[in-house]
């Protein structure tokens, strides 16, 4: 998936939990909790959407990797399946806490 | 038109879910009325079968407007009168008789919601003819007279889509005053008292990590879960928390109501309740708080949700204070105010470390309780909170 198309999956999470955000006015590197107006289960439920869309479930120790929305759009770069195409019913999928940590630290 | 809380004065039926001679059991949704909280869903809490639908939607009247009749199971057989399933207001001079009501208005009969309006209108009900019982002058009679006259609802912001696509359509402005109306009242009659402690929540958090290291995410806790389940679980013990002033008198709930301040995208605030915490499980806590937080979102909040909260929690040191103080929503006596979750150097035993730290606050009612028994109350919920566990 190329990064287009991963910055439209995430922006699509966070319109879904914060619908009267405008996506031209998101700062791609500054914090999306403060722009967005996004509390703890706001976040979660972006988490919720993301692990739908994307196939990634974002485990709680990664969550300070995806502060601003250019991080977010890396650490799902680094992170989804990249040669085996990913099937939206796959809720089984996650992703190797180890190659998370390894590829962003 | 049930009253949702201090704050409302009336309210919008944008529809019926009912017909006459529906049968329904108590919590059963009977409509949607559209209020300054949002669109919500308006139970009944008798068991009974609906006799009259007094109301056509769309329309708005004043909290105490008899919306519908209904018999009541119990008293079927008995065959008594209908009676109304919402109470009026006893503030609206909603008790006057009818005698007493023609003297005010100058000998017309006319309903409680077409005197208010014809109030705040400034329309002569003098020169209408009703078309209520006796000739009393009803709301319908109003603009059936002034069909240009603008709806109650455009004059009051509060601006319903009867087509019923867009639910939560609000008014700012509106809710806002709302919200000035309750906590003037709140502070011009609650004489507050404010204690805070903070309180080391890193056991807490070293619990939630581990628990939700082996979820996913739709199944994962927030620590305002713990920090519910907490408080549900130390309230019996301080039961001069939990409760309603009313009338001078303060009747302690044997159930752990608790609202939770929601921030409403747009603006404004809803406080539905999550009923009695202190039967939920941890997890279960969890999953009320995302259904009510949604539903506070999208709309179909449920009447009940936003009438009988016994306490309040606001939370929203989550966006980045350190102590939060709550005013009081009345008639309940104490709101516990959670800030911003810090990294903090502590002492522990003479040894520098460091903790996460929340400083939690409570405001309570001095005519209930004394600093004394709200120190308590934090102090348990101290201690609770290092047992995660057992919540």
């Amino acid at each position: 998936m190329n990064i287009t198309a991963i910055r439209k999956m995430i922006v699509a999470a966070i319109l879904e939990v914060a619908p009267e955000i405008n996506e031209s006015e998101i700062d791609a590197d500054a914090e999306l909790r403060e722009q967005c107006d996004i509390d703890s289960m706001d976040f979660l439920n972006v988490i919720t959407v993301l692990k739908k869309s994307s196939g990634v479930s974002i485990p709680e120790r990664d969550y300070g990797n995806l502060e601003t929305l250019n991080q977010a759009i890396d650490y799902l770069k680094n992170n989804m399946p990249s040669d085996t195409p990913y099937s939206r019913c796959d809720h089984n999928y996650t992703v190797d806490n180890g190659v998370a940590k390894s590829s962003l630290n | 038109m049930p009253s949702l809380g201090a704050d409302m004065e009336e309210g919008t039926l944008t529809e019926w879910q009912v017909q006459v001679g529906d049968e329904l059991k108590a919590g059963d949704t009977i409509a949607v009325i559209e209020t300054n909280k949002g669109a919500i869903d308006m139970e009944v809490f008798d068991s009974g079968v609906i006799t009259e639908l007094c109301l056509e939607p769309v329309v708005t009247v004043p909290v105490g407007t008899v919306m519908a009749t209904m018999t009541l199971s119990a008293e079927a057989e008995a065959g008594p009168e209908p009676k109304p399933e919402s109470e009026p207001e006893p503030e609206q001079d909603m008790n006057l008789d009818h005698k007493a009501e023609r003297e005010i208005i100058g000998r017309v009969p006319s309903s409680p919601a077409a005197r208010l309006m014809a109030q705040r209108e400034h329309i002569n009900l003098s020169s209408m003819k009703g078309s209520g019982p006796h000739g009393a002058v009803l709301l319908r009679d109003l603009y059936l007279a002034e069909p240009h006259r603008k709806s109650h609802s455009e004059v009051l912001g509060l601006t319903p889509d009867p087509t019923g696509s867009r639910e939560n359509t609000v008014d700012v402005g509106k809710i806002r005053s709302a919200i000035a109306r309750v906590m003037e009242k709140s502070k011009r009659e609650i004489p507050h008292y404010y204690l805070t402690k903070d309180i080391n929540i890193s056991i807490a958090q070293e619990f939630l990590c581990t628990v939700n290291a082996e979820r996913e995410p739709e199944h994962r806790l927030l620590l305002l879960a713990v920090l519910l389940r907490a408080i549900a679980k130390v309230l019996p013990e301080h039961p001069q928390m939990n409760g309603y002033y009313q009338h001078g008198i303060f009747e302690a709930s044997h159930h752990a109501h608790i609202g939770n301040a929601i921030t409403l995208r747009g603006g404004g605030v809803v406080v539905p309740a999550i009923h009695s915490v202190e039967q939920l499980s941890l997890d279960q806590t969890m999953e009320a708080l995302r259904d009510v937080i949604g539903r506070s979102r999208s709309g179909h909040l449920r009447s009940s949700e936003l009438t009988d909260a016994t306490v309040t929690v606001s939370s929203i040191g989550d966006r980045g204070v350190d102590t939060v103080f709550g005013v009081i929503y009345p008639p309940q006596v104490a709101i516990i105010g959670v800030g911003k979750p810090q990294q903090k150097i502590i002492l522990v035993d003479d040894e520098i470390t460091t903790g996460l730290m929340i400083t939690v606050t409570l405001s309570a009612d001095h005519r209930v309780s004394d600093g004394f028994s709200g120190a308590n109350f934090l102090n348990a919920l101290d201690t609770q909170l290092q047992h995660p566990e057992k919540l």
